[in-house]
């Protein structure tokens, strides 16, 4: 079975596969009916050509189903299936009813508190596998899905276990910590804990494209090597400096100045107080909301003679918070800043 | 037998982990405390997950819980329906529960309070995470 191929339209023992839904690590995730229990699930399915090998195979179903979790699809099963003549490994899952973060990325702008809200929650599935002595090694925003509002960490993939040494550049590269791109590198905690940091700030940031992007980013592949790329990445104007500290922290180069564990890193997104959750409706028009105070909008007016920014709560005018400018860039600048100011308090 | 102390307080979890055989022979092998949100959309799914991490890691056979009687309306939230998730998760991973009131902790002239900081000779423990060790420290006789 070639997994490069969608199959969707045929049946593969008890399942018959509506939807290719992509390319997983080393085989092909679809959408597909159980004719025996008359529901969606996904599978993943794998290539088993060599039976003798199909064994090793087990960790990608054995691995998640010991880490049953709020935020962790859930694996129900797996199973060998011949398929044309041809031995597969399926593993049965959870079917997520929503995107995954880096297709929603792709769609539309991520507020800065609904994002801390997901890793937020991604946190407590992390360090329920870590505690499992789990390492997922593959913490990505494509691994991150939504499911009924609520955040998933899927695909274990790539998962071993604490302790274990992995051959260099066996990781997800451009969220692979520094000392992972040496012989003998070990999996950690810490190694999660900054593709966790990458992943936050991809999503803070509101990358879109994240090959795209680093192509813009001069000697990235040496940056990456020596855990200096979020030092010179650009952050987004809107973002709050403890946001970005949060971030600085879990993807510092040295592992002993990261956090040390993902409750740890929770806890400082906890400490966080959010006050307004912004929205972009356009470039130059944001709404924000909260729990605790008057809805607001911001947004540049451009006249004649002059560019204001006007503020507005709860639909009136603030004139406090208003403000003219000269040009444009000085008034986006205010802008940014005021929604930076009133992300958290 | 290890037990586990908790205490909750607007955006905090305070926990402490007892263990021996008896109070006489109890060592504190942790004292600490979890951040969460009242806020929160997912708030009781979020005491859920802590619990959960917290039980995980360190594996008690009994959990002894603060009570707090006199709070307001707008604490219930967080102040009572927490518990209410706590002794689930107690519940689904055979785990025994009980509770305690705050007076409870302080009655007879704070002569819990004293006997604890006798015995551990140590007065650094305040407020919700002397709770926490103390109810812990206690249920080491249930």
């Amino acid at each position: 079975m070639d997994i490069r191929i969608d199959y969707s339209g045929n049946n593969l023992g008890k399942y018959y596969l509506i939807q290719k839904l992509g390319n997983g690590g080393f085989g092909a995730v679809y959408r597909v009916h159980d004719r025996i229990l008359g529901v969606e699930k996904a599978i993943k399915i794998l290539e088993a050509s060599n039976p003798k090998e199909a064994y090793k195979l087990f960790n990608e179903a054995a691995i998640p189903y010991k880490c049953q979790h709020n935020h962790i699809i859930k694996i129900n099963g797996g199973e060998i299936i011949s398929f044309n003549g041809e031995l597969v490994f399926v593993v049965d899952m959870e079917l997520a009813n929503g995107m995954s973060i880096e297709n929603i990325l792709k769609q539309k702008y991520i507020s800065v508190n609904e994002s801390l809200n997901i890793v937020r929650q991604i946190l407590f599935a992390v360090e329920y596998s870590h505690l499992q002595g789990i390492i997922h090694r593959d913490i990505k925003p494509a691994n991150i899905l939504m499911d009924n509002g609520l955040p998933k960490l899927a695909d274990f993939g790539l998962s071993t276990a604490l302790g274990n040494v992995i051959k260099p550049w066996k990781w997800y590269v451009t969220h692979a910590a520094p000392e992972t791109f040496v012989n003998n590198s070990i999996a950690t905690v810490e190694t999660d804990i900054f593709a966790l940091g990458m992943t936050l700030y991809r999503m803070v940031n509101g990358i879109a494209d994240w090959q795209l992007f680093l192509q813009g980013v001069p000697n990235v592949d040496k940056l990456i090597v020596a855990g200096k790329l979020i030092n010179k990445l650009p952050v987004s104007p809107i973002v709050p400096e403890k946001v970005h500290r949060i971030i600085k922290r879990a993807c510092n180069a040295l592992p002993e100045n990261r956090y040390h564990n993902a409750t740890e890193m929770r806890n400082a997104i906890e400490k966080l107080c959010p006050f307004y959750t912004w929205e972009r409706l356009e470039e130059n028009y944001w709404r924000g909301n909260t729990f605790s105070g008057p809805r607001k909008e911001i947004y540049i007016e451009t006249k004649k003679q002059s560019i204001k920014v006007i503020v507005t709560n709860n639909g009136r005018r603030s004139s406090i918070d208003s403000e003219s400018f000269m040009d444009l860039l000085k008034a986006r600048e205010y802008m940014f800043n005021y929604i930076k100011q009133t992300t958290i308090k | 037998m290890r037990s586990l102390g908790i205490a909750i307080k607007k955006n905090e979890i305070w926990y402490s982990v007892v263990e021996g055989t008896q109070k006489e022979t109890a060592i504190i092998i942790e004292t600490g405390k979890q951040n969460y949100r009242t806020e929160s959309d997912t708030l009781m799914l979020d005491f859920n997950n802590i619990f959960v991490e917290l039980i995980t890691k360190y594996k008690p056979q009994i959990v002894s819980y603060k009570l707090s009687l006199d709070i307001k309306m707008q604490q219930i939230s967080y102040m009572h329906y927490s518990l209410g998730i706590l002794n689930l998760v107690c519940m689904q991973h055979g785990i025994k529960i009980i509770e305690h009131s705050s007076r409870w902790i302080t009655a007879n002239k704070r002569a819990k309070i004293t006997q604890f900081e006798n015995y551990f000779a140590s007065d650094k423990y305040k407020n919700e995470g002397l709770a926490a060790t103390l109810l812990a420290w206690f249920a080491l006789e249930e």
